[in-house]
């Protein structure tokens, strides 16, 4: 039997930004846009919807006199990441 | 990244791909604190030999206030460079650092209210950084250089203890090669801090 694949990690720049976060302790908007290539605009409508989730925490700050938006996986962000890998493994195992 | 029809595999090759490109853009630069320490100190110990060697005034050894000012400038200006994220590794190391920092700021105390070979016991600190540093970033390099500091810091108390079995004649002969403790500082530290400090930036900058 297949594990469902979590429709909100099966997104290409949501499961970026996720593995991203999932290997730092925090990451700031700028550097997740980087990293990812995505725009402003479509970034910042995929991390409205996994703080929504509940996936990851969003923190909004200033350095200096610039606005910083920084994010970090939670707890229940890693746990729904490890889900998904682990039935993604279980879609290519059984397809080989 | 609009796609969402992704294919398992394709799912599995992007979380690979961000994972191992974010380490690698962390890791950049990762040479660069032993280099502004490293180069520091053995061009303030260099100074120090000159002027022990020629023997100048000995308010020179006030030079050696100069590193803590220079290191702290140097990494003040690394840090300025915002990288926008942080890992566990650049918080483990930051913390290693501190701590021995403290605990070197002890022994200089110390030192300064009875003699201490101070020489000795800033190899050997420097040396444990180095090598947790090494082993934390697991770098063959840094860890070996490591302990190859924590080695030959060992020449200090060892010297001082020939030195203490010789006759005045022959320690007042010593005493004019105090330059030469000097220099054997400042070679230590180039090993210890500023080739695994090049290494580390050619091999994670190339990435």
């Amino acid at each position: 039997m297949f594990k469902e694949l979590n429709p909100l990690l099966h997104s290409e720049l949501r499961l970026a930004v996720m593995s991203v976060l999932l290997s730092v302790e925090s990451a700031d908007f700028v550097f997740l846009r980087e990293q990812t290539g995505a725009t402003a605009g479509n970034l910042s409508v995929q991390i409205d919807k996994l703080q929504k989730a509940g996936y990851i925490t969003v923190e909004k700050s200033f350095k200096g006199k610039m606005p910083r938006t920084t994010c970090a996986i939670t707890q229940e962000g890693v746990a729904a990441f490890e889900e998904y890998v682990a039935a993604l493994r279980s879609y290519i195992g059984k397809g080989l | 990244m609009e796609k969402t029809n992704l294919t398992e595999a394709q799912s599995l090759e992007l979380i690979t791909s961000m994972i191992n490109d974010t380490r690698n853009r962390l890791a950049r630069n990762s040479g660069t604190p032993f280099l502004i320490w490293g180069y520091t100190t053995v061009a303030i110990a260099l100074l120090n030999c000159v002027t022990t060697y020629l023997q100048l005034s000995h308010y020179w050894n006030f030079s050696w206030f100069a590193i803590p000012f220079i290191g702290w400038i140097g990494m003040m200006l690394f840090y300025k460079e915002d990288k926008g994220a942080r890992n566990i590794i650049d918080r483990v190391i930051s913390i290693i650092w501190c701590v021995l920092s403290i605990a070197y700021l002890w022994i200089f105390i110390g030192s300064a209210i009875y003699r201490a070979p101070i020489l000795y016991y800033t190899i050997l600190l420097m040396g444990v950084g180095t090598l947790i540093t090494g082993l934390v970033l697991r770098h063959k390099t840094t860890q070996w250089c490591g302990i190859g500091a924590m080695i030959c810091s060992l020449a200090y108390p060892l010297f001082t203890f020939l030195v203490l079995k010789c006759d005045i004649a022959t320690i007042n002969i010593l005493k004019s090669w105090a330059w030469v403790e000097i220099a054997y500082f400042a070679a230590i530290f180039f090993v210890m801090m500023v080739i695994p400090g090049h290494i580390l930036n050619r091999k994670y900058n190339r990435k």
